[in-house]
């Protein structure tokens, strides 16, 4: 019986540091965005898979100017002249593959995924 | 003497306005001109190998409207430049002293291949040449 409720207790515990370590930091990821940093006229990341709904976050951590934009039948953003240490906040509101890019420097670009729930 | 007053006073108008001194903008050729020497320099300035770094990965179909509108708006034509200034636009690209020469000798290529008399390059070089303090930062 005892045995039991160690085994029990060890599922728990098993339980208990699998939702920490994976199921809680994804839910705080989905809430506060994946961060991507603009980085020496590059994105940090070339590809990004989200929820629907889901935020990406551009960080310009450059000394100079971007302008992150996404251009799609189904999604369209445009950040505007993003001076350095700003940070642009895209939504992605539809499911499908976007392609993220930068007016300023054409050889950035981003692959994004968005998929549903 | 009303009809004398009168007549000094038209001849007067239409003198002024013959004499109108038009402006650097004016007399680089308006829009057509204007753009065909920034359209030149931006071509000189993709191609320099002394501005590769600068010009590399830069899309050329965004800067150019920009880049015109500055010139315009410093030559006082009838352009609004919506862009930040040329210090805040500038700052972080650490450009020094020698590739801000290569930027001022491909305008003048730009000029002299558009026939730009030397009295009107110098006289929109002379409105530029205030922007070096906010460009040089190296």
């Amino acid at each position: 019986m005892s045995r039991d409720k160690a085994s029990a207790r060890r599922r728990l515990a098993i339980r208990a540091a699998l939702v920490t370590a994976i199921i809680l930091p994804l839910a705080a990821l989905d809430a506060s965005g994946v961060v991507v940093e603009q980085l020496n006229r590059a994105f940090t990341k070339s590809q990004v898979t989200i929820l629907k709904g889901g935020i990406i976050r551009f960080s310009n951590v450059d000394e100079f100017d971007h302008e992150v934009y996404v251009d799609s039948p189904n999604f369209n953003y445009d950040s505007y002249e993003q001076s350095p240490g700003e940070t642009a906040v895209v939504t992605f509101t539809d499911a499908g593959s976007f392609e993220v890019r930068c007016h300023i420097h054409p050889k950035m670009h981003m692959h994004v995924d968005v998929v549903d729930h | 003497m009303r009809i004398l007053l009168l007549v000094c006073f038209l001849a007067g108008a239409g003198t002024g306005r013959a004499w109108a001194e038009p402006t650097l903008y004016e007399q680089l050729g308006g829009h057509d001109g204007l753009w065909r020497i920034v359209d030149r320099a931006l071509t000189l300035y993709f191609t320099d190998p002394r501005l590769h770094d600068d010009f590399d990965n830069i899309n050329r179909d965004w800067l150019q409207p920009r880049f015109f509108a500055y010139f315009c708006k410093v030559a006082d034509g009838p352009c609004v430049y919506k862009g930040r200034s040329m210090a805040a636009s500038h700052k972080g690209l650490h450009i020094d002293q020698a590739r801000f020469n290569a930027v001022v000798e491909d305008l003048q290529r730009a000029m002299d291949d558009n026939f730009v008399p030397f009295r009107m390059q110098n006289r929109l070089l002379a409105r530029l040449a205030p922007m070096e303090r906010a460009i040089v930062t190296r």
